[in-house]
């Protein structure tokens, strides 16, 4: 079993990214925490103790890979009405180049969405409400939420392709 | 144009009430064609921008490593040195009478694992549906799998794919041990026979699937 003390070197060192990665992909704070803790079990378990120059990469690649396995046991209907993305980059540059993308999407939106449109845009993806409760909060018709968000969605896709 | 509003429609009207759906139906909306999947995608880094924002926030780490070692390192309690004797001498006695059960539950285990094996042998690799137009392709847990971008060992007891389509746009060509295969002529083995499986979609749709031995990348054991 690897020493405690090396064990907690590395989880000081490197659980703030790892959790941060974790609820990126997962949506879900404790099922997020629980993929940190059990790659950290298994590294205990199975005395594996990266090297210091390799650890970051190693100990991310696994969380990414850990969300992947946890996101593919979902049902397809459960995959879809949380969003989970169907990327699966796999090494650790791809994953970083990935994380830059997603938020570049939003400071695109953010940036250069007109009103309704922005607050349309993130009621449906940064409070996740569904389009019929965006069309009663707004007081608006289902119909002109549906252009909105269309509109959004397709001014963006001009710019990224993903 | 207007089909591709219909589209966008019918997959924003699908992703607020999935479960009313099918799979297929799902997969189907998702798929219509090029601009919807892609709407999919930028849908999926839009929650994923904004939740990588919200979780950007200065971590306790401390009171995280509070928590794994609460759960996982177990307190040990120091025990007077007479009840350390008396304990060793029980574990004694009991090692003793456990030996014999133990050779027993050895040889049970074995057996257990025997039959998993079985039936996970009944499984077949290739299965053609029932129209003769898509097929199943079923491997194991523990196999590794490679798609486009990542590379794993699957967690779950036996996995299929999705229907992949042998004709009409979609078509799969499914390759066995790096060879082109009849899908007419689908060969009967066992799914336990598959060693790596590679998906890739990014060369035309092309499914290999490896039986021969493989040796698996030090960094993919334990599941990383």
């Amino acid at each position: 079993m690897i020493d405690k003390k090396r064990l907690h070197g590395l989880f000081s060192h490197h659980y703030s990214e790892m959790i941060h990665l974790a609820r990126t992909l997962l949506y879900d704070d404790s099922e997020a925490e629980d993929v940190v803790q059990d790659i950290f079990v298994r590294l205990m378990e199975g005395n594996i103790l990266p090297t210091d120059d390799k650890a970051r990469a190693y100990l991310l690649t696994a969380v990414r890979n850990s969300c992947i396995n946890r996101i593919r046991q979902k049902t397809l209907a459960e995959k879809v009405r949380e969003l989970y993305s169907q990327d699966t980059a796999s090494d650790w540059q791809q994953i970083e180049q990935r994380m830059s993308t997603i938020e570049a999407v939003c400071d695109y939106a953010e940036t250069h969405l007109e009103e309704p449109h922005l607050t349309i845009f993130r009621l449906r993806f940064q409070e996740d409400l569904m389009l019929k409760d965006i069309a009663s909060r707004l007081d608006m018709n289902l119909k002109t939420v549906y252009k909105y968000l269309s509109q959004s969605i397709k001014s963006i896709q001009e710019q990224f392709r993903l | 144009m207007e089909k591709t509003n219909e589209n966008m429609n019918r997959l924003l009207e699908m992703l607020d009430t999935p479960s009313t759906y099918t799979e297929q139906e799902i997969h189907d909306i998702i798929n219509s064609d090029d601009e919807t999947r892609q709407a999919y995608r930028l849908m999926a880094a839009a929650k994923q921008g904004y939740r990588q924002k919200q979780t950007n926030q200065p971590e306790d780490v401390e009171a995280a490593w509070q928590r794994f070692e609460q759960k996982n390192y177990k307190q040990r309690r120091l025990l007077p040195r007479w009840m350390r004797v008396a304990a060793i001498f029980i574990a004694g006695v009991f090692l003793g009478g456990l030996s014999f059960a133990a050779y027993h539950s050895y040889t049970l285990k074995l057996q257990k694992q025997h039959t998993e094996y079985q039936e996970f042998a009944d499984e077949r690799i290739f299965e053609l549906t029932e129209d003769g137009e898509r097929i199943i392709i079923t491997w194991l847990k523990k196999t590794w799998v490679e798609t486009d971008n990542i590379s794993f060992i699957e967690d779950n007891p036996i996995v299929h794919s999705p229907a992949l389509q042998i004709n009409g746009d979609h078509k799969a060509h499914i390759q066995l041990n790096g060879e082109y295969i009849d899908i007419n002529r689908l060969p009967k083995l066992p799914a336990s026979e598959v060693k790596k499986i590679e998906i890739h979609f990014n060369q035309g749709r092309m499914i290999n699937i490896i039986t021969t031995p493989v040796e698996i990348p030090e960094s993919m054991y334990y599941g990383l």
